[in-house]
């Protein structure tokens, strides 16, 4: 039994747990929570450069302090392994359109490495009102740098001058950059045709 | 949601193997401008053109930058003219193609094919003017191009319309010896003439086909041999069947990229979407090359034993992958081999490994056939006729299309080098032997009957 603490409950929980990877990390916390009759909702889990992040949506069918999932989920792992964050789900959140009437596009930029380059990029984003759906960077090999990021940009923008925009500032970078609407990546790399393929539905 | 290597191939496809549109086509039905007077009929050519197609460049542009996909060129095909003009004189043809010339310069496009006679079963008065005056259209024009159908597989060959679009063929590439017979580049001859080929000299709105349609033209060769030329890196001894499998899943791609484009096109423009041809429509630059393709594959020389199996391999892998990525594929569907377009196939005719002989072979495999294949000037009509008789055999027998664009060099011989520039290219003049003039077989006119349609061995 989950023992009271005086502070926010919820039925719902948003829960990121970040720890170095191992085998059996999400067989641990789901194992944690199984005997409260936990449902997880929705998981997102990735691994980057051997540090585990596992996010999810976890309900129950009664109510808990925020503080009481985040003792339990540290009780899963080793002592001192994992770095929690609780929170409780707002039901607003399911239906809220950060970016509304927006279309997604995808932004990829390479070029040499150097400390700033994602700040340089994010800072221009934000400030034009563009959401980041999803953001991914590497290095292939000691100097190149990879950003691959889909973005919700709204429909009363004017796409082209965004392109432009970036493509500028990438340059003054020393990097290359490449804003195209996702359809082109959706046509050439899923076996289902665009939405735009009207007499296919 | 998109797996980030997926991205990143299809950014190097755009960036690095320069996957590309080859041609946005506009097709446009001029039927309702038909009028007796010719100057009203110009001017509502004029307005419905520029009614259809004045937004087709910006658009294009527009939807190139949003997607980043360079979209090559932009070009309108319309109903055949003779269709329009039966019943009026050479003056009136002439009058129709300058209008035609200056109103498709005015929207910004480059060639309009549709000045098309489809003849293969016999002529109408109209066409017979037409015939006349299609070498002064040709070279007093700059953007016009035209097409003759002069066989099909329901019907034969029209032996009698070959005869007059050859003597048209040879007087074109004399009106503008100046510039290596450059008019006759503007016309092809066919037989199984395709309704919807959105690629010229060779574009026309046939019969059947809608209002206004938005016909496209996928990428060159390019794209496919850098992509050979990768998984040959990486796998040295990949066999013809693993060849086969790259070339489909690369013409998946570039097929889809196409149908995205034109059906985006389609719907700003408010018209329909027709097809996508899987051509791969070489240019006379460097690495853009269907030649380049089959020596990356292992192909020494092109013309050599070998060829046109490479080419078979090919065209079946690019059909196979492009019919897979989308339901709506016509127009020609091929590879094509355009010699003075194709820097590759122009060298080997320069290194007389391939002559017109096994050009012709190739053509039975080919979407098009004998295409940019410049010869001596003194070749007479009748060995012209009886070349591109030939050709248009080979499409009614195996009931696919063929072509013919072949342009006598007025002055040149066998050896010495046509050129035209841009995307006409060049190429040596290929030798063709002059037939004697007792032989007889051409001029005797009148229709070859069409051919038996089972018992095909």
């Amino acid at each position: 039994m989950i023992n009271n603490i005086t502070n926010e409950t919820s039925k719902k929980f948003v829960v990121a747990i970040m720890s170095r990877d191992r085998i059996g990390i999400v067989r641990d916390v789901t194992a944690a929570l199984e005997p409260f009759h936990a449902n997880i909702e929705r998981v997102s889990q990735t691994v980057v450069m051997n540090y585990f992040t596992l996010t999810f949506i976890v309900s129950f069918p009664q109510e808990y302090p925020t503080e009481k999932i985040k003792n339990l989920l540290k009780s899963a792992g080793n002592p001192g392994e994992f770095e929690i964050g609780v929170k409780a789900y707002e039901p607003a959140a399911e239906h809220e359109t950060i970016v509304a009437d927006a279309d997604c596009f995808v932004l990829t930029v390479t070029g040499k490495d150097r400390a700033g380059i994602i700040n340089t990029i994010v800072t221009y984003l934000s400030g034009k009102g563009i959401n980041i759906i999803d953001l991914y960077a590497y290095k292939p090999d000691t100097e190149t740098f990879i950003l691959i990021s889909q973005l919700s940009v709204p429909r009363r923008m004017n796409a082209a001058q965004i392109q432009l925009d970036i493509e500028a500032l990438s340059r003054k970078a020393g990097l290359a950059a490449t804003l195209q609407h996702e359809n082109i990546f959706k046509a050439t790399n899923e076996i289902t045709a665009p939405a735009n393929f009207s007499d296919r539905g | 949601m998109l797996r980030s290597d997926d991205i990143l191939s299809t950014v190097r496809m755009l960036r690095e193997e320069q996957l590309d549109v080859r041609t946005v086509t506009l097709g446009i039905n001029l039927q309702e401008c038909a009028s007796y007077d010719v100057d009203h009929l110009c001017r509502k050519i004029h307005t419905k053109i520029l009614a259809k197609a004045a937004q087709l460049v910006a658009v294009c542009d527009d939807i190139s930058q949003k997607y980043g996909i360079p979209i090559v060129n932009k070009r309108l095909a319309i109903s055949p003219v003779t269709w329009l003009l039966e019943g009026q004189n050479e003056a009136a043809f002439l009058q129709v193609a300058r209008q035609l010339d200056s109103t498709v310069k005015a929207v910004g496009v480059d060639l309009l094919g549709g000045f098309t006679a489809l003849v293969q079963k016999g002529m109408t008065s109209g066409e017979r003017v037409y015939f006349n005056v299609l070498p002064e259209v040709l070279a007093e024009t700059q953007r016009i191009c035209a097409s003759v159908n002069a066989a099909s597989s329901r019907t034969g060959i029209n032996v009698d319309a070959i005869l007059l679009v050859s003597q048209a063929i040879k007087r074109a590439a004399e009106l503008t010896a100046g510039n290596d017979g450059f008019a006759a580049a503007k016309l092809v001859v066919f037989s199984n003439i395709p309704e919807d080929n959105p690629f010229m000299a060779g574009g026309f709105l046939g019969p059947g086909e809608p209002e206004s349609v938005i016909n496209i033209g996928v990428s060159g060769p390019g794209v496919i041999k850098r992509r050979l030329q990768q998984m040959l890196h990486s796998h040295p001894g990949a066999n013809l069947g693993q060849i086969a499998e790259q070339i489909k899943e690369t013409a998946f791609r570039i097929t889809r990229v196409g149908e995205l484009i034109g059906r985006e096109v389609a719907s700003r423009l408010k018209v329909e979407f027709g097809i996508v041809d899987l051509s791969l429509a070489p240019t006379p630059r460097m690495g853009d090359s269907v030649g380049e393709i089959l020596q990356v594959m292992g192909l020494e020389h092109i013309g050599s034993a070998g060829t046109t199996a490479a080419i078979a391999l090919l065209t079946d892998a690019v059909k196979k992958g492009g019919l897979f990525a989308s339901s709506s594929v016509g127009g020609l569907s091929g590879a094509f081999v355009p010699v003075a377009e194709d820097a590759a196939l122009a060298h080997a005719v320069a290194n007389k490994t391939l002559g017109i002989e096994k050009l012709e072979a190739i053509t039975s495999i080919c979407s098009v056939g004998l295409d940019m294949v410049p010869i001596p000037g003194d070749t007479t009509v009748e060995t012209l006729a009886s070349l591109i008789c030939d050709e248009l055999a080979i499409g009614v027998i195996n009931g696919k299309t063929t072509a013919a664009r072949i342009i006598p060099i007025p002055g040149k011989k066998a050896g010495e080098m046509a050129r035209w520039g841009g995307l006409f290219g060049e190429s040596p003049i290929l030798d063709v032997q002059n037939l004697r003039p007792n032989q007889t077989l051409i001029t005797r006119g009148g229709r070859i009957p069409a051919p038996v349609h089972s018992f095909r061995n």
